[in-house]
């Protein structure tokens, strides 16, 4: 850094301007939008303002109100605990395993990149079939081992169940990948010296793996949380419209249902902004629970 | 690694939780292609059992090329994607060229801007795009092309932030001397860029492609009509 090639900054802003321009008229600007359009009447995706709310903060009363609000934030506070310990868990387990063997670490990590290049919503189809209530595969699976009565594994308990599982299996390979990389990182110095003193298979993870991978673990849970947050198109082509009786909505499929099926859509924006305003929120509070180190 | 010889009984489960997950990756996808080959009653009757001889059936797919447009929407699809992964490539590499090479006011502030851009979910933006892009009349026309860009547009944005992270990481691990024993050559800055950086950057550029295929959320969002080729198959669907 501070070459002197680059000491001259004339084609600074050639560099720059381009992205941040991309960023701020279809990120920014529509979110500062999106704030002024949450306290005004709009009846339509592309309809023009009715004037002001009365008062101009009512969306906002409406949303503490809101009982289907209530079940969006839980269920995804709950999606976001469920990233981090099992998409993160089960990823760095994997990880540490393949990192362990010699033939056919290439293969899985190609085979475990699969769910994440399929398009989320080819996905939600495929886990309808898995899931269908009359003859799906698990279903049958059960029925094959002998179980005589068939579950509906979208009703009231076990919807959230059903919906969660997809969305953990989907990015296990995204944290996979991410970790695998990391592995990669460490010096195979350190394990031999180790081996050296002694240290078992099991030591060797504990005390030199785990704490060299923090900081990637660190990345991986701000990724899950942020990601908790966004998840949209498996829920909502497996349970569109917060199906059984408005349990399963989460806060993305809640504000698309409000701006763009009920034609409230200033209702909607307002649920955009608590969305981004819990993002940063927790981003922050995990980067505080597991602040990064140096070594 | 350390060479143990005597630890293979070790890899068993290893072996065996590996092989667990990857079965669960691939088995869904055997399993529907399986039953692409079966017409519906079979599909309900047996559907573990191989699509031969009786079984076998190409109905499936002929429906679907009859009554939905499904090359065009691949056409499409590759389309958009290419576009954003174009564009994207392109853009974040200056962006984080400049980020890490350049010293300037502001790099600090730009770079948080960047991390923030994170956090906006799809969603919280896509309201205000939609009528934005609408103001411009991009969307729900009959231009193909107009349609096309509108849907890349916002990907672009979306992908951005994340691809700045990654590129920048990788252009802060290249050695500067390279560039500037080119500058001495008399290689100007743009051209530095282009012949020296951009080409140790093959592999990461290569990982981006995989966020396109999250067009998904977006496409539905702003082109209902590419979605429903996808979606018919799930439930009948009024598109």
């Amino acid at each position: 850094m501070g070459a002197n090639i680059y000491r001259k900054k004339t084609l600074l802003p050639v560099f720059l301007i381009p992205a941040f321009a991309f960023m701020v008229v279809f990120l920014h600007y529509p979110f500062i939008v999106n704030i002024l359009n949450s306290f005004q009447e709009i009846s339509g995706l592309a309809a023009q303002s009715k004037g002001l709310q009365t008062p101009w903060y009512a969306n906002y009363i409406k949303l503490f109100q809101d009982k289907n609000m209530a079940i969006a934030l839980k269920n995804t506070l709950i999606m976001m605990a469920a990233t981090i310990v099992f998409q993160v868990g089960i990823a760095l387990l994997l990880a540490i395993l393949v990192d362990q063997i010699r033939f056919g670490a290439k293969f899985f990590r190609v085979v475990y990149f699969f769910p994440i290049v399929i398009s989320a919503t080819a996905l939600g189809l495929l886990f309808n079939l898995i899931f269908l209530h009359d003859k799906g595969m698990i279903n049958q699976i059960l029925e094959m081992f002998g179980r005589e009565k068939l579950i509906d594994w979208k009703s009231g308990g076990l919807a959230m169940f059903t919906m969660l599982l997809p969305v953990m299996w989907q990015y296990v390979g995204f944290y996979f990948v991410i970790i695998v990389t990391g592995l990669n990182n460490i010096s195979p110095d350190l394990y031999e010296v180790s081996a050296i003193d002694g240290a078992s298979r099991w030591q060797r993870i504990r005390y030199i793996t785990l704490p060299l991978l923090h900081n990637v673990l660190c990345t991986c849970a701000v990724l899950a949380v942020t990601g908790a947050l966004k998840v949209f198109d498996l829920p909502w082509t497996m349970f569109p419209k917060g199906m059984p009786l408005n349990q399963t909505w989460l806060t993305g499929t809640y504000m698309y249902y409000h701006a763009n099926e009920t034609r409230n859509t200033d209702y909607g924006c307002a649920i955009a902004v608590v969305i981004v305003v819990l993002g940063i929120l927790t981003a922050k509070i995990v980067n505080r629970i597991f602040k990064e180190k140096d070594y | 690694m350390g060479k143990k010889k005597k630890s293979n009984v070790w890899m068993i489960p290893v072996y065996a939780i590996l092989i667990i997950w990857a079965l669960s990756t691939i088995y869904p996808l055997i399993w529907v292609m399986l039953n692409s080959f079966k017409v519906k009653n079979e599909i309900i009757a047996n559907s573990f059992s191989l699509p031969v001889g009786e079984l076998f059936t190409w109905a499936n797919y002929k429906r679907a090329f009859d009554r939905v447009p499904i090359l065009g929407a691949y056409v499409n699809s590759l389309l958009v994607s290419g576009m954003v992964t174009v564009v994207v490539m392109l853009l974040a590499g200056l962006a984080s060229f400049a980020l890490v090479r350049y010293n300037f006011k502001g790099k600090n502030f730009l770079m948080s801007v960047v991390v923030g851009s994170m956090m906006f979910p799809v969603f919280a933006t896509i309201v205000p795009v939609f009528r934005m892009e609408a103001a411009w009349g991009i969307v729900n026309t009959s231009n193909r092309w107009l349609s096309l860009i509108s849907c890349a547009l916002p990907q672009i944005a979306g992908n951005l932030s994340f691809a700045i992270i990654v590129l920048s990481g990788y252009i802060r691990s290249l050695p500067v001397d390279l560039e500037e024993a080119a500058y001495i050559e008399g290689c100007s800055v743009p051209k530095i860029f282009f012949k020296i950086v951009v080409p140790q950057l093959r592999s990461p550029p290569s990982q981006l492609w995989r966020s396109s295929p999250s067009c998904g959320a977006t496409t539905i969002c702003l082109r209902r009509h590419f979605s429903c080729a996808i979606r018919r198959s799930g439930r009948s669907q009024d598109c």
